[in-house]
């Protein structure tokens, strides 16, 4: 599996959406806190001042992880957990990479290693790129502060919990890729998840409180909770739990039929 | 003078399969492919030997590319047995990286790396290939000078070369090729035939599969007819081309009836037809000194005795009644 591994990495690397993926994360990230900070420049009164306390580096762990990491890295990944196995049939590698391999298995996981890996990479350089972004906004607000390892710790931090959450929406888009051997299937059905469980189950809420209950066992509502560690213990591990078990199943439903299924086309 | 390189002059050590044994390097046993109720392969058994090209011939929809499918491991055999090199799929599926390098259909790389990174993409998923052995399989189909050009400004014909390049990657000892010179020029079908019977010499045994019938003639030792998922003829491509020879002789119009008769009662003879001057015996062609000594032994004296071969092409049209190719 370590070849497979290292071919993955390799392709990866040679491949500019790699990197250009992560360059749009930075570019939007900028662009949404350079608005924050130009607003902030322009209004000096109160709402300004809330919100020049919002932009400086001692707000970065909060702020500025949930923007960049929670939504723009969030889409991003998505986008290449999908591009990992559906460029595949597009592009009609998958036969002469699976008669490559010494196992379907080994493939697949060195698959998911490495996309593990590289969103590692992904989030926290983004993390530490929006850091630098904070730090500077925080001397043109006019709250200059010092630069803190203990933030900057905080922010990493956060960084990987806000991935974690992110974990069910990449093993998603990784799966209806494979099942439906289409990339645009796990990009679109990943993150129509994303924006329609929450209002779908509002919704339904209103229809009976079965749904209002339902809700709490959905993607969404553990992954919010987890990602904004606002809740009980107790609940905050059940949260834990269930963003494991969708991500799981998710990646159990991936080997199941990748390894079953013929490779007739791909 | 043959100015061609061998093609497996620098394989590397420990990684090189063939010459391991001296049984086949394929072996397919009553191997059977249903997707529901159509079967696609029925009860194909085929062998291909060290340094040997084996044709592989039918018309479209005939399952050629469901038994290379088989072959990879990539289709679940409904019945019957793969073996490559003594070891039976599946359940052994390391074996075929190790022990086979194919090009399914059309060659298929990633676009957006170069051909030369392609081949290091590739050679990394088997390990154990040095940086080296890419290079030199570059410049052994001629492109090494655009080795480092986008796969995507490829040619159709510098792909399929690619894709050759890449199926001698790890020196295997079964070389697959599913319809090689699909869409190239004159040319370019010239330089893949010219490394076909190479392959062979090297010591790989090679299963072409092709519609390219001239092709297959030219390069193969042995020949495998499908039609509808079975086998229908198997055998030397020199063998098969007197199954389907024929011998005409021409005589005077008063002999005629006299060497009908004969011929009919020589023994290799399948059929005789009279048309005009001419008789057409079906039969080996070779046969034509025994037909000659046969008729002056009876005092027939024919003016011309033409033995006939058939070609791949007649004989493949026969055999699959005239299916699309």
């Amino acid at each position: 599996m370590f070849n497979l591994f290292s071919s993955e990495l390799f392709r990866m690397r040679k491949r500019a959406q790699s990197l250009m993926l992560f360059l749009i994360a930075v570019v939007l990230s900028g662009l949404v806190y350079g608005g924050f900070v130009i607003a902030t420049k322009i209004n000096p009164e109160a709402e300004g001042r809330r919100m020049r306390h919002a932009v400086t580096f001692e707000e970065y762990a909060e702020f500025g992880i949930v923007m960049s990491v929670g939504f723009f890295a969030g889409i991003m990944l998505i986008i290449v957990a999908a591009g990992m196995m559906g460029n595949e049939f597009s592009w009609n590698t998958l036969r002469p990479l699976v008669a490559r391999s010494r196992s379907r298995v080994g493939l697949l996981t060195a698959k998911l290693i490495a996309l593990g890996l590289y969103s590692i990479v992904f989030v926290i350089s983004l993390a530490l790129v929006v850091a630098g972004f904070f730090f500077i906004g925080s001397w043109v607000v006019g709250e200059p502060s010092g630069f803190s390892i203990s933030i900057l710790g905080d922010g990493l931090q956060s960084a990987l919990q806000m991935l974690f959450s992110n974990l069910p929406y990449l093993t998603m888009a990784f799966m209806l890729a494979t099942v439906f051997k289409s990339n645009a299937a796990g990009i679109a059905g990943a993150l129509g998840v994303t924006f329609i469980e929450t209002p779908v189950f509002q919704l339904l809420g209103l229809a009976g409180d079965v749904f209002k209950d339902a809700e709490k066992w959905g993607i969404a509502y553990n992954v919010n909770k987890f990602a904004g560690m606002t809740g009980e213990v107790d609940n905050m591990t059940r949260s834990v739990i269930v963003v494991v078990a969708y991500s799981v199943a998710f990646i159990a439903v991936t080997y199941a039929v990748f390894l079953r299924r013929d490779v007739t086309s791909g | 003078m043959n100015t061609h390189p061998p093609v497996t002059a620098t394989a590397p050590a420990g990684i090189g399969k063939r010459g391991n044994g001296n049984g086949p390097v394929l072996q397919l046993e009553n191997l059977t492919k249903k997707f529901g109720d159509f079967t696609a392969v029925s009860h194909l058994s085929l062998l291909v030997q060290q340094g040997e090209v084996v044709g592989f011939l039918g018309p479209n929809g005939a399952g050629k590319s469901t038994t290379v499918g088989m072959v990879l491991g990539l289709i679940r055999p409904t019945e019957g047995s793969v073996t490559i090199m003594g070891t039976e799929l599946p359940g052994n599926q390391h074996i075929v990286p190790e022990n086979v390098g194919a090009i399914i259909e059309n060659p298929a790389f990633y676009p957006y790396m170069s051909g030369r990174d392609n081949l290091v993409a590739h050679a990394r998923m088997v390990g154990g290939v040095p940086a080296s052995r890419v290079d030199d399989l570059l410049k052994l189909v001629n492109l090494n000078e655009r080795g480092k050009d986008k796969y995507k400004s490829y040619s159709l014909g510098m792909k399929q070369r690619l894709g050759i390049a890449s199926t001698l990657l790890t020196d295997p000892a079964l070389v697959i090729l599913d319809e090689p010179t699909n869409g190239l020029d004159p040319a370019g079908q010239r330089e893949i035939r010219e490394i076909i019977p190479r392959l062979a010499q090297d010591g790989h045994g090679v299963l072409l599969a092709s519609h390219m019938l001239h092709e297959v003639e030219q390069v193969s030792d042995r020949v495998a007819i499908v039609r509808r998922g079975e086998l229908v003829t198997e055998g030397g491509v020199d063998e098969l081309l007197k199954r389907g020879g024929y011998i005409e002789v021409k005589i005077a119009p008063e002999y005629m009836d006299e060497a009908r008769n004969l011929l009919h009662r020589m023994p290799g003879i399948e059929q005789v037809t009279v048309s005009d001057q001419l008789i057409t015996v079906v039969a080996d062609p070779e046969l034509g000194a025994d037909i000659n000594r046969a008729l002056v032994g009876a005092g027939i004296y024919a003016s011309q005795i033409s033995p006939r071969r058939s070609s791949l092409e007649s004989l493949f049209l026969d055999i699959t009644e005239g299916s699309t190719v």
